[in-house]
């Protein structure tokens, strides 16, 4: 669904990304780990272009990203559930769900209801909260508010970074499980995470990044194997 | 003696000698004129540079301070004919006062609306200036306001220009030394963060509202000395050109920057006199130079300059500095803490039902609990940025549940923050030393910083130290943004040490840390805790709070459901249930 | 004062009031959008006033005046934003955060210097929109009530609903909102982050024209009128406190009520009693009235 060929990226003249090439087929779920400041974030920021690539070539669906603003990629169906959630807190549940729905061509009143059908039975504990302000959920109800909003656009890529940031152990399970589900569903789905353990758990593939550049990629079965390798880039 | 500090003395120096012969080098009376009209309006725009570049509060309506100055050394000079000494004094007195009253607006609320107050003060002074005929002799004026010859009619330009171009040099003097210190840098804190300002235990209100009133009084000290230069003033001279004339020389110059003031106010009366020929054309052309200054030079000339010049300004010396001792963690002094039945209701939800918990000196106590289970409302509580509804905190078995946030921060009561707050404007360096209280009275602060010798060097040293231990060492010079967000929360870490805490709130320490930097982090608190440091602890990550707590308390719904030692908490079947996710269930 | 005199000050405040809070609706989609807004807010009305005032002395009939001071201003309005706005995202924030306030206020310096140039400094009388005459007056019993005023007030009440139903029933309205939070999170679900700036400040400049329009009729229109109704609308949008919509209203009207009586008691400082009690609010109620308090530091 999507592939990156030796890109690299960057703010100003410091260069975060070094030649990173990688692909996430659809139905596939891809990780990348690494300590922080490896240049995950802004891996996914370069996918979405909120950063430009300096060098490099991203092709998503088939066409080249090069050209698109963000908001036509998302509206596309590369969905990017930023770090921290981001959710509206003077919006509804409900109206968050339908901020970015309501933007997607092809999307009519029939569908978007589907859809939200669709994501109270994932997440039932939005379906009970659906009038309240988004600023007064828990972290946990916010991260399910973030994959599900995000699951509303008909996403062909899903990319997620750090969705474990700051939840609880049960509520990292849940939304783990539910990613599980989804690629085995279909859907591409890209994974940063800090918790390598976990990450690789639910994942098919992994990559690992040091200072901007992917130093080990492999199956995630093989990643797990040799944790102590993997440690010693995380340190 | 750094090189800048040289350019300083140097430049004072200069403009000393200046001020003494100008006078009998100007090849007319013209230029006195205008080297007095230069100084007074320089002085203005020294007090809206501070308040803008340094504290970044905004105001519309200095010229209403001017005003207020102007008329009240004016009408108690010629009304009832006090001497002109105690007249000034009367008005610089006045302007502050009227500045605590409009700063009053200040303590509470910023940017938008205190550019809005203050927009509005400066109309109302306008309109009390026209229509208070009585009082101001509206657009008909006041005439024969004294000036100061000290006796002497013939010499009375050049003695004034010797008083202004000194207060001048004075208030220049004053505002280099705000840059260039640690109030500067607080006032940059408290611009940036309120959360953090308060957190290394500054009075937030008492600043804003003190730098508010001091910028008054700069412009009511110009307005004073314009009042008796002129010999008569009217309402017409105050309207809203002469405040968006001031913070045109202010924006010209380079906001935020010492020097600028002296070069925007030389383009300004450049500008006022070339352009009193086009006057149908004033208001485009004021419009369209902010527009351009804005737009194109934000920076303003001095940054254009050194932009031109090719300097970057950087303390690279400090990189070079011999290997120093590594840091030995102290606490201020030992103290428990203890909470008592805390409650906290918003809006009528209760997010905290009487909570109750106790951690001794060189404990390490951890709160957990499911998201939303009241834990950092439960730390926003203890460190005093919420009230609680209910409940008392116990620092050293004193009472500190009725004192303010930075009041609890300078008994020892320190904290750090799970969405980071950090001053973007200063380096890592600078972050960690605003934690520091100063260690030289005023007068020394002054003095060093005048001579340059020895300026911050301990606190710059100690910082550095802490800086190594958390093992950020080579970011020192680094702006926070640039960096990490694993690593900003070390630099928020770094800041806590360096307040030299006896009970210390660390909101979720390791969120976004991978294992390995935990375990780093793990290291130091185990140090602080062998300082003798009290330690709450809310954080997730059960592998780093079984490795470093002494004892736990698991919150669900704002309840405490659990207290204990960590072996008997991981065995607890309601926390599992709770909690961990033993049973596993949607939410 | 009589009861007649009551209710006709209450009719009279009721009107500016509206005015009030239409120019502060203005302030307020920007800032909700933006973070900034257009300190030249009142020189905006007052270019709407001497638009409309032109077109009505031409000939040219109410409904087409409202419709073209509209397409005026709203072209204004997206000029305001590619001039003043958007090149300070380049600019960085070495002015500080409030350069907006600075490049604005110059824009409305040069407007104030082309009306000027255009119209002159001398006040002028804008024409009735509705009636044959400024004092054409409806009875109700004893009570005369002037035409102009409850069409006003109408107008006005039209323009505020249309602006609620945008705000909360519109999917542009849930952008604004999302924009208000994180540009870059809102881009990612979709939002055309620019096109939303744009259009707060398009809208903003509409409200301001509508404003201009239909006050022509209520006071002299001159150069200078601006600053005076920036200062008003900032203190309506203060009542209500920034965050609050329909305490914007409330704010409008409360204020434009108060200047009414006021003014009438006291005909040589009436209009300063109103911003002189918002100012002493704003010192003790720093979210307005009707503003909840946002700080959040989780």
């Amino acid at each position: 669904m999507i592939t990156l060929e030796n890109v690299s990226a960057g703010f100003g003249v410091v260069q975060v990304l070094h030649d990173v090439s990688l692909a996430v087929p659809a139905g596939r779920l891809v990780s990348v780990i690494g300590a922080n400041g490896a240049g995950k974030t802004t891996l996914l920021r370069t996918i979405s272009n909120v950063v430009r690539p300096s060098a490099g070539r991203i092709v998503f669906d088939g066409t080249p990203t090069m050209a698109s603003e963000p908001h036509r990629l998302a509206r596309a169906g590369l969905v990017h559930v930023p770090q921290g959630r981001q959710i509206v807190p003077t919006l509804s549940v409900r109206d968050n769900l339908l901020i970015g729905a309501q933007r997607v061509a092809g999307l009519g009143a029939a569908e978007i209801e589907t859809g939200l059908a669709r994501e109270f039975a994932r997440f039932p504990v939005l379906d009970k909260r659906q009038d309240i302000l988004g600023g007064n959920l828990s972290g946990g109800e916010q991260q399910m508010l973030a994959v599900s909003r995000a699951l509303m656009m008909r996403p062909k890529l899903l990319m997620l970074d750090e969705p474990s940031l700051g939840l609880a152990p049960q509520v990292v399970r849940t939304i783990l499980d539910a990613l599980r589900s989804l690629a085995d569903g279909g859907l591409a789905i890209l994974l940063v995470e800090q918790l390598a353990h976990l990450a690789l758990e639910i994942a098919d593939e992994g990559h690992v990044m040091q200072r901007g550049r992917v130093v080990i990629s492999g199956p995630a079965e093989d990643l797990r194997k040799s944790r102590s390798l993997i440690d010693s880039y995380l340190g | 003696m750094s090189a800048d500090t040289r350019l300083r003395l140097v430049g004072y120096a200069a403009a000393a000698l200046l001020i003494v012969l100008l006078p009998s080098l100007a090849p007319n009376p013209f230029y006195v004129h205008l080297g007095q009209i230069y100084a007074y309006t320089a002085i203005a725009v020294i007090g809206l540079n501070i308040l803008l570049g340094l504290s970044g509060q905004m105001s519309l309506g200095h010229g209403g301070f001017y005003a207020i100055g102007c008329y009240a050394t004016a009408i108690l000079a010629t009304t009832l004919g006090w001497p002109i000494g105690l007249t000034a004094l009367a008005g610089l007195l006045l302007t502050l006062l009227a500045g605590l009253a409009v700063g009053m607006v200040a303590l509470r609320t910023r940017g938008l609306y205190l550019a809005m107050a203050t927009l509005a003060f400066g109309f109302i002074v306008e309109i009390l200036a026209q229509r208070w005929v009585g009082l101001t002799g509206g657009t008909m004026g006041l005439m024969a306001i004294p000036q100061i010859d000290f006796g002497n009619f013939a010499m009375g330009p050049t003695y004034f220009f010797w008083v202004a171009a000194g207060l001048l040099l004075l208030c220049q003097i004053g505002s280099d030394y705000l840059f260039g210190s640690a109030t500067g840098r607080r006032l940059r804190a408290i611009k940036e963060s309120e959360a953090f300002a308060q957190t290394v235990g500054l009075n937030v209100p008492a600043w804003r509202i003190g730098i508010f009133a001091a910028s008054a009084v700069f412009a009511g000290l110009a307005g004073i000395l314009f009042a008796h230069q002129s010999g008569f003033v009217s309402s017409d001279a105050f309207n809203i050109r002469l405040t968006i004339g001031l913070l045109i020389a202010a924006v010209i110059g380079g906001l935020g920057n010492s020097w600028g003031p002296l070069l925007g106010t030389a383009v300004l009366l450049g500008l006022t006199e070339t352009i009193a020929s086009l006057h149908q054309y004033g208001p485009m052309i004021y419009g369209s130079i902010l527009l351009a200054v804005l737009l194109l030079v934000p920076e303003g000339l001095v940054g254009l300059f050194r932009r031109l010049a090719g300097k970057r300004r950087q303390d690279a010396a400090v990189e070079t500095a011999p290997a120093r001792p590594a840091y030995e963690i102290e606490s201020a002094q030992p103290r428990d803490l203890v909470v008592e039945g805390l409650s906290k209701n918003y809006a009528g939800v209760s997010a905290l039902t009487t909570v109750s918990l106790s951690i001794a000196p060189g404990q390490v106590h951890a709160l957990i609990g499911p998201n939303g289970a009241g834990k950092s409302t439960f730390i926003n509580v203890v460190a005093g940025l919420y009230r609680p509804s209910a409940g008392r905190i116990l620092l050293g078995g004193e009472d500190v549940t009725a004192l303010a946030a930075h009041q609890r921060a300078r008994l020892g009561l320190v904290r750090t923050f799970q969405n980071l707050q950090l001053i973007g404007g200063v380096d890592v360096l600078a972050n960690v030393m605003l934690g520091m209280r100063a260690r030289d009275g005023i007068v020394t602060d002054v003095a060093r910083w005048f001579t340059g010798r020895g300026h911050e060097a301990g606190e710059r040293e100690e910082a550095l130290a802490i800086l190594e231990l958390v093992g950020l060492g080579p970011y020192a010079h680094h702006l926070p943004k640039d960096l990490a967000y694993g690593h900003r929360k070390l630099v928020e870490l770094a800041r806590a040490i360096a307040q030299r805490p006896s009970v210390l709130l660390l909101d979720e320490p390791v969120a976004g840390l991978n294992p390995l930097e935990a375990q780093a982090i793990a290291g130091i608190v185990r140090r602080l805790k062998e300082a003798g440091i009290t330690v709450l602890v809310v954080e997730h990550n059960m592998d780093f709070v079984m490795g470093i707590a002494d004892t736990i308390t698991v919150l669900d719904f704002g309840h405490a459901i659990a207290a204990g030692l960590p072996a008997a908490i991981q065995a607890d079947p309601a926390v599992l249930r709770a909690y961990l996710g033993q049973e596993t269930q949607a939410a | 004062m009589s009861f007649t005199n009551a209710l006709q000050l209450l009719i009279s405040g009721i009107a500016v009031g509206a005015i009030y809070t239409l120019t502060a609706k203005g302030l307020f989609i920007a800032h909700l959008a933006t973070h900034r807004l257009n300190f030249g807010q009142g020189d905006f009305l007052m270019v709407g006033a001497y638009l409309s005032l032109g077109l009505l002395l031409a000939g040219v009939p109410a409904p087409l005046v409202l419709l073209a001071v509209l397409a005026a201003m709203a072209i204004l309005g997206w000029g305001l934003e590619r001039v003043a706005i958007r090149p300070l995202d380049r600019a960085g924030d070495q002015t500080g955060g409030y350069a907006w306030v600075l490049t604005t206020a110059g824009c409305a310096l040069i407007l104030q210097n082309v009306v000027e140039l255009v119209w002159g400094k001398s006040a002028q009388y804008a024409p009735p929109i509705f009636s044959a005459t400024r004092n054409n007056v409806v009875r109700i019993g004893e009570v005369g009530i002037f035409v102009e005023e409850l069409a006003i007030i109408l107008v006005a009440f039209l323009a505020v609903t249309a602006f609620y139903v945008f705000l909360f029933r519109t999917r542009w309205g849930k952008a604004i909102y999302a924009v208000a939070f994180n540009p870059e999170a809102a881009a990612l679900l979709g939002v055309n982050v620019k096109g939303t700036v744009i259009l707060v400040f398009v809208l903003a400049s509409m409200l301001a024209g509508i404003s201009g329009f239909l006050v022509g009729p209520l006071v002299s229109v001159q150069p200078h009128m601006g600053l005076v109704f920036t200062i008003k609308a900032f203190a309506v949008a203060s009542i209500g406190g920034f965050s609050n919509p329909l305490g914007l209203l409330a704010g409008g009207l409360l204020f434009g009520i108060a200047e009414a009586y006021s003014n009438y008691f006291d005909s040589a400082f009436g209009d300063l009693y109103p911003l002189i009690a918002v100012l002493i609010l704003l010192a003790f109620r720093p979210t307005g009235l009707f503003g909840t308090r946002a700080a959040d530091v989780r």
